[in-house]
């Protein structure tokens, strides 16, 4: 492949957060029964006008500036014809000749620059759900805003590109544009490659690649694609212009089988919509509402709290985390003791709820008192995180319910003086190891007043008690 | 001029079925709006802008307000075919 170089440009779909669809008042909700956010207008009926949801334009201006694009002072929607039954009008409301923003760039971590061709705004299509023999129609997604982000072919490899999605999805849920849940279909990615020799500057024949639903899976299909073109290209064959579908269980791309004469539009104006302005005060409240950028994040988080490295990726990458971290700060101060919890414990019991960050519902004052008294001693490790498991979706209060559990670290030396002795009694075998010298046997011990105070010991005091008691041969 | 080929092919854009006698009809009389339309041509319209509707308003849009519509029941019971709550159509091949 060394002969080649690689050209990639990426065709990125994402629903924009609304409530409501963009041509019409259906709500946009993700879980509603087949068919029910479904009205004469998103359904094609005759007569019927649709009217534009502002909101949309403010959230794809917003993304059009966080992309640094150019953006058009008017703009208007085309009707791009086809005939699919996933959009019953027949055309889909788009934007061809004027998109919203245009000559955009995208400076990725690495200092990569991707030029952005264009971000222009549409509807979203139905779902087909394919039978045996026939296929059945939810029209509920049909009138989704959607906004499509099209990169210049300035990505020169399959790792680039993952690299560029994951960036610009960081981007769109940091302004809040979208929720970019590839799950739900909210984030969708088409990808043009094409190979030329190295130091060509004429671009090779492209192949559009469809189907990936991971940035994963965009990764593997590109990196499969260069493969097959250059080993095409190797044999002196030629690269067909064509549209191909990953097929993530073969880990293959195949053609897709298209009609002669399908790509055939025929935009033309959308008469049913008027000209919308996009004026100055609109694109300087969109500005005002871009937020903290991740680049910008990142560097505060080193700046005001130290935070590098790993530690500081997961942040960046987790608004929600990094937004409930600053809250709890600003609280217990201690940026370490805070971090750690949270990006232990805390995200634990995360990863292990299916709703991930959406199901936490413990409030940072709450939170931050489970730290405070892990410091304090109050609460050991076991105990802290048994505190934090009955909280984290709840809210409950960390006081009641460690009075409730009398999770309460015991470091009073009366209080665990008889669990030790019984401790010792009962493991003389460890004792004489001790002795002889085995630092580990202590351990053990440990483990054993832990559990005979149902963790509730401190363990640094029940250390010392023992290592005292041993040597000092007073059992 | 717009031949019996052009018309078998907006025929299959549109998705219709036209028959030799309809083919030779629509050819004549689209060549005939196409002919108008260069007509229209003639005119220099260099420095004008394309006009794309003609209320001179602009700016109609609603907020983001959503709210179920009381016709979803009734659309769907208009499907020449449906199953649950879906519309059946027949296989559709990409």
């Amino acid at each position: 492949m060394s002969n080649f170089e690689t050209v990639i440009g990426l065709e990125v779909h994402t629903q924009l957060n609304t409530e409501s669809k963009i041509f019409c008042s259906c709500p946009t909700e993700f879980q509603s029964p087949p068919n029910t956010n479904i009205c004469p207008v998103c359904c094609g009926y005759p007569g019927v006008l649709p009217v534009f949801n502002i909101k949309a334009l403010k959230l794809a201006l917003r993304v059009s500036l966080a992309l640094n694009c150019k953006i058009n002072p008017s703009i208007y929607f085309e009707r791009k014809n086809y005939f699919y039954p996933d959009l019953p009008k027949n055309y889909q409301i788009s934007q061809y000749k004027m998109p919203l923003g245009y000559n955009g760039a995208l400076l990725l971590p690495s200092g990569k620059k991707i030029r952005i061709n264009r971000v222009h705004l549409e509807e979203d299509a139905g779902k087909l759900i394919h039978k045996e023999d026939y296929s059945l129609v939810d029209l509920n997604r049909t009138g989704t805003p959607l906004l499509e982000i099209v990169s210049e072919p300035d990505l020169s490899d399959a790792s680039q590109a993952f690299d560029y999605l994951t960036y610009l999805k960081l981007i769109l849920q940091y302004i809040r544009a979208s929720d970019c849940d590839m799950e739900k279909g909210s984030l969708r990615c088409d990808a043009n490659i094409s190979l030329r020799p190295k130091g060509q500057k004429e671009l090779g024949t492209k192949v559009e690649l469809k189907n990936m639903n991971t940035f994963k899976g965009v990764r593997v299909a590109l990196e499969y694609e260069a493969k097959r073109q250059a080993h095409v290209l190797k044999n002196n064959q030629k690269i067909n212009q064509e549209t191909r579908l990953w097929d993530p269980a073969k880990l293959k791309t195949a053609i897709m089988r298209t009609k002669e004469e399908a790509h055939d539009y025929r935009y033309f104006p959308e008469p049913d919509l008027l000209n919308i302005t996009v004026g100055d005060d609109l694109i300087k409240a969109e500005s005002s509402n871009l937020g903290e950028l991740p680049l910008a994040k990142s560097k505060r988080f080193l700046d005001d709290y130290g935070i590098s490295g790993k530690e500081l990726d997961i942040y960046i990458s987790n608004i929600n985390l990094a937004d409930f971290f600053e809250e709890v700060v600003k609280i217990y101060t201690k940026v370490k003791e805070v971090s750690n919890f949270l990006l232990g414990p805390f995200l634990e019991q995360i990863n292990n709820n299916k709703e991930g960050f959406s199901a936490v519902k413990i409030e940072a004052e709450n939170f931050s008192k489970i730290v405070k008294y892990f410091s304090q001693g109050r609460l050991n490790n076991l105990t802290a995180k048994k505190v934090l498991s009955l909280s984290i979706f709840t809210n409950e209060d960390i006081d009641e319910i460690i009075d409730r559990e009398k999770l309460t670290q015991v470091s009073n030396e009366d209080e665990l003086l008889a669990f030790v002795s019984e401790a010792i009694k009962e493991n003389p075998k460890a004792i004489s190891e001790f002795n002889e010298g085995k630092q580990q046997a202590i351990q053990f011990l440990v483990g054993q007043v832990m559990r005979k105070t149902k963790g509730k010991a401190n363990p640094k005091l029940a250390r010392q008690m023992l290592e005292k008691t041993i040597k000092g041969g007073s059992v | 001029m717009v031949d019996k080929k052009v018309v078998e092919y907006v025929g299959n854009l549109a998705k219709i079925a036209i028959n030799e006698e309809e083919k030779l009809a629509f050819s004549e009389q689209l060549s005939k709006i196409i002919a108008y339309i260069d007509k229209l041509k003639e005119l220099d319209t260099a420095n004008v802008e394309p006009m794309r509707e003609v209320n001179q308003l602009e700016d109609a849009v609603r907020q983001d307000e959503a709210f179920l519509s009381k016709d979803s029941e009734d659309i769907l019971s208009n499907a020449p075919s449906r199953e649950g709550d879906f519309f059946r159509i027949p296989k559709v091949i990409d």
